[in-house]
């Protein structure tokens, strides 16, 4: 008789965690990080050849390094987190992992705690790989610099539990294509639709439909960190964190139903 | 466990109430708004390599502006430092449009009018041996033959790209294709304050209205913006005179729209006011207000006391223009009409 | 080398191209943009069409660019994985010619997702009451397909030599960044040393132009512009060519050095 180790829920998810984050470097994405950081450097190159002509093209400069970092990591955690479940059913690796006393949820929890963590170490990487060499010849707050990557690391949970939604709704290219959309072109989609509806009726009832999709452009800082503004209130950053966690929860707690009902 | 899950949907089902309420990048000003930081960083060697891959709509819509103006022609920024205010850029912009509208002649000796039909090949470079017309030798992005060390490569590229001789003066065409960009950026970033200016002020020629009601829309969602009430009173100003030119109107008919433009000068200048630092733009310590500022807050108390003594309240305008002089120093025309005696007379 | 099994496998990879669900969520959201744009009320002002067809073109050509950069990276590779390739090339068939009928079959897609977003952008030109510069717009398509051969035989190369996401990647890159890439080389030019001069003219051969491929601006502003001349199209086609037949050549090498 073959005994059954207990398997913690906590030691479970970090169990799934490792094997996606050496997923992540052996296999796909790593690679995908690699052309990125070339590029980056091929830039700093560039720059450092022409020169920044004036304090505002510097803070140009630290933009659209930043907003390249929020786009990067974003994007990692989609191709990451959207073929998590599909690669696990098509490759039957699921059952030997769900024949072991783990829970369907704690499988899901655990997936995506590692997708977020490896969308944040990456995010972190390449902040600082455009922080360190960009010219600062304006002044930034670096208040306004903590809240933007903590509100940024919500937004990653987000993106990867929106992701892993979709993957369990939809083929995976359609949801990559469906969570792309949302996170990059969402707001504005969302903001030219009631525009639609502008001094009518229905505007207020379609803004309040159109907020459920989430709005990522809310959590993203960097252009306001870079233009000079002040640090968000506190109350103003919690209501954001917090409403970024809820959203999560709420994708997390749909996603663990239907994978619950789900016949493999 | 069930009443955890009801209370997560029940929050989330209320979390538009939440979210609809925080919008962390709705303010005002701002590097990548400011029009003086635009101008500079777009004029950067950077800039110019990026083209249209850009992050700020502000930039993206100064390169478009700037493309559509030349039919597609991408040449180094020429929209200068000095138009960095609401003022001079729409000034700058009514010579593009006086060009477009009545053609203007080149050194070939042809007229080209707004909707002149006739490509541009390599035959114009040999044509134009020196530099004449407006912005002639403003240099193009894609290089010259004499200076392209890419041969084949370089001939193809002005083939396909839109490219003329940058010795040959511009041709300018009419911005109104421009106008769904600005609509569009207004839509996406309802703070963008020059989108809503500028845009306003394209549309005054072709509906006075929609330009009113686009600049009030931009009123309504900056309120303390004062180039907004500068513009929203220059196109009322605009939509009167429309009205008598077409419709033979008299002065009662228009007496409302120019009591709602004086107001909305009046309110600019105010604004601006209490915005300025006593030293103006010479001395303006933390506050970032430039001399682009500074021209634009002029330009609001200037149309107010102008309008207000066009339009008979001489004692008011006279009060008016006292009272703006003690605050922006001197000023030939606010000077001129502080000391103004008070004539019973209107003149139009 | 015969011609129907390469038809075949042409057929194969056309037929996978439209029964992909990918495909057609692409072209169903680049639709709903494009048509989301279309209802946009600008002012009430009639005719403004430059702005409808500078957003349809980018759309299409972005969409289309991503659509075959991947359907072309996947071949080979998926080929090897499945080992689906062991039976096919054991009909008479010889490498080159099944990477031929790849070829084909990635354009032939290609050319399915482009007639798709043609019909949409011409009905949404016929609504807004816009006129098409037709002769400069069928230049666009044509210039457009010499760029997607171009990048397509690129993608065969570099998924053989790289793992699959690294090809996609730089294949998107290398489409997206095209025009950035061209404006850089030329503007480093100035600044550089006599070595990075021969560098950046160097580079500016070897790597392919594919912004050379884009006439949209001309499209766009088309009643300022004429089309373009006979010789400058034979010309661009010249060099679609030499860069298709490297690439190709390049994929062939490496397909035939792949032990199976």
């Amino acid at each position: 008789m073959i005994a059954t180790i207990p398997v913690t829920p906590a030691r479970a998810m970090s169990l799934i965690g490792r094997g996606v984050f050496i997923e992540l470097l052996r296999r796909k994405d790593a690679y995908v990080l690699l052309v990125l950081v070339g590029l980056h450097a091929l830039a700093v190159l560039t720059v450092s050849i022409v020169g920044v002509q004036n304090p505002a093209t510097g803070t140009f400069l630290l933009n659209l390094g930043l907003t390249l970092t929020h786009f990067a990591s974003h994007l990692l955690v989609m191709l990451l987190a959207v073929r998590q479940i599909p690669a696990e059913i098509d490759g039957r690796t699921l059952y030997p992992l769900l024949a072991k006393p783990i829970e369907r949820r704690t499988f899901l929890l655990g997936k995506w705690s590692a997708c977020t963590a490896c969308g944040a170490g990456a995010l972190l990487l390449m902040v600082v790989l455009v922080w360190v060499p960009a010219p600062k010849l304006e002044a930034y707050s670096l208040g306004l610099l903590a809240q933007a990557l903590a509100l940024q690391t919500v937004s990653l949970g987000l993106v990867a539990a929106v992701s892993l939604l979709l993957s369990l709704l939809v083929p995976r290219g359609v949801a990559l294509v469906a969570v792309c959309l949302t996170v990059f072109l969402g707001d504005k989609v969302a903001s030219l639709s009631a525009a639609q509806a502008a001094d009518s009726p229905f505007e207020r009832p379609l803004r309040w439909l159109l907020a459920y999709v989430p709005d990522f452009s809310k959590l993203d800082l960097f252009t306001r960190l870079t233009d000079g503004i002040a640090p968000l209130s506190v109350a103003a950053f919690t209501g954001l964190a917090a409403w970024g966690a809820l959203c999560t929860a709420a994708a997390l707690a749909l996603s663990a139903h239907l994978f619950e009902r789900r016949a493999l | 466990m069930k009443s955890s899950r009801v209370l997560l949907w029940l929050a989330f089902g209320l979390s538009p109430a939440l979210v609809l309420a925080l919008s962390p990048n709705a303010y005002q000003g701002g590097r990548s708004r400011s029009a003086a930081d635009r101008n500079a960083r777009n004029s950067s060697a950077i800039a110019v390599m990026l083209g249209e891959f850009r992050t700020s709509m502000s930039d993206l819509l100064f390169v478009k502006t700037e493309r559509y103006l030349d039919s597609g022609i991408a040449y180094m920024p020429h929209i200068d430092d000095h138009l960095a205010s609401v003022q001079a850029e729409t000034a700058e912009l009514a010579e593009h449009h006086h060009d477009a509208e009545h053609g203007h002649v080149e050194e070939t000796g042809h007229v080209h009018g707004p909707d002149c039909d006739h490509g541009h090949d390599d035959g114009h470079a040999d044509e134009a041996p020196h530099a004449e017309g407006e912005f002639a030798g403003t240099p193009t992005i894609i290089r010259t033959p004499e200076d392209d060390f890419r041969g084949f490569i370089g001939w193809l590229h002005r083939e396909v790209k839109p490219w003329r001789d940058p010795r040959l003066g511009h041709e300018h065409t009419d911005g109104t294709e421009l106008l769904p960009w600005y609509r569009m950026m207004t839509m996406a970033d309802p703070h963008n304050i020059r989108g809503y200016a500028i845009g306003a002020w394209w549309l005054t020629d072709h509906s006075p209205e929609e330009a009113v009601r686009f600049a009030s829309e931009g009123v309504e969602n900056n309120p303390e913006a004062f180039q907004l009430h500068l513009i929203l009173g220059r196109v009322l100003y605009a939509q009167a005179n429309a009205i008598l030119a077409d419709t033979g109107a008299g002065q009662t008919q228009i007496a409302p729209i120019i009591d709602r433009a004086i107001a909305s000068f009046r309110r600019g200048a105010e604004l601006a006011i209490a915005q300025r630092p006593p030293g103006g733009y010479l001395d303006p310590g933390d506050s970032g207000w430039d001399e682009s500022l500074e021209e634009d807050a002029l330009a609001s108390a200037r149309m107010a006391v102008l309008l207000l003594e066009n339009h008979g309240d001489l004692a008011e305008a006279r009060r008016l223009a006292s009272d703006y002089t003690q605050v922006f120093g001197v000023d030939y025309v606010l000077e001129r009409h502080a000391a103004a005696p008070v004539s019973p007379e209107p003149h139009h | 080398m015969t011609v129907k099994p390469t038809l075949l496998i042409a057929k194969s990879v056309l037929i996978e191209a439209v029964r992909r669900r990918e495909v057609y969520a692409v072209v169903l959201v680049s639709t709903l943009l494009i048509g989301l744009v279309m209802t946009v009320r600008f002012f009430g002002l009639e005719g403004l069409s430059k702005f409808y067809r500078e957003i349809a073109l980018k759309v299409m050509g972005i969409a289309t660019a991503l659509t075959v950069v991947v359907l072309a990276s996947r071949q080979l590779p998926r080929e090897f994985e499945t080992r689906t390739i062991y039976p096919l090339l054991a009909k008479p068939i010889s490498r080159t010619g099944f990477l031929l009928g790849k070829l084909l079959g990635v354009l032939l897609g290609a050319g399915f997702c482009f007639a798709l977003f043609m019909a949409v952008f011409l009905a949404g030109t016929w609504v807004l009451g816009g006129r098409v510069p037709w002769v400069l717009f069928l230049q666009h398509v044509y210039l457009q397909m010499l760029m997607l051969l171009v990048l397509a035989t690129l993608c065969f190369w570099l998924s053989m030599i790289l793992h699959l996401d690294a090809a996609i990647t730089i294949g998107v890159l290398l489409f997206l960044l095209a025009a950035t890439f061209t404006t850089v080389t030329s503007t480093l030019y100035d600044f550089a040393s006599p070595f990075g001069r021969a560098l950046i003219v160097g580079l500016t051969y070897v790597i392919p132009q594919l912004a050379l491929f884009d006439l949209s601006e001309k499209a766009v502003h088309g009643e300022a512009w004429e089309p373009l001349r006979l010789p400058v199209m034979a010309a661009l086609t010249a060099y679609a060519a030499v860069y298709t037949v490297i690439h190709f050549s390049l994929a062939l090498l490496s397909f035939r050095r792949r032990s199976l």
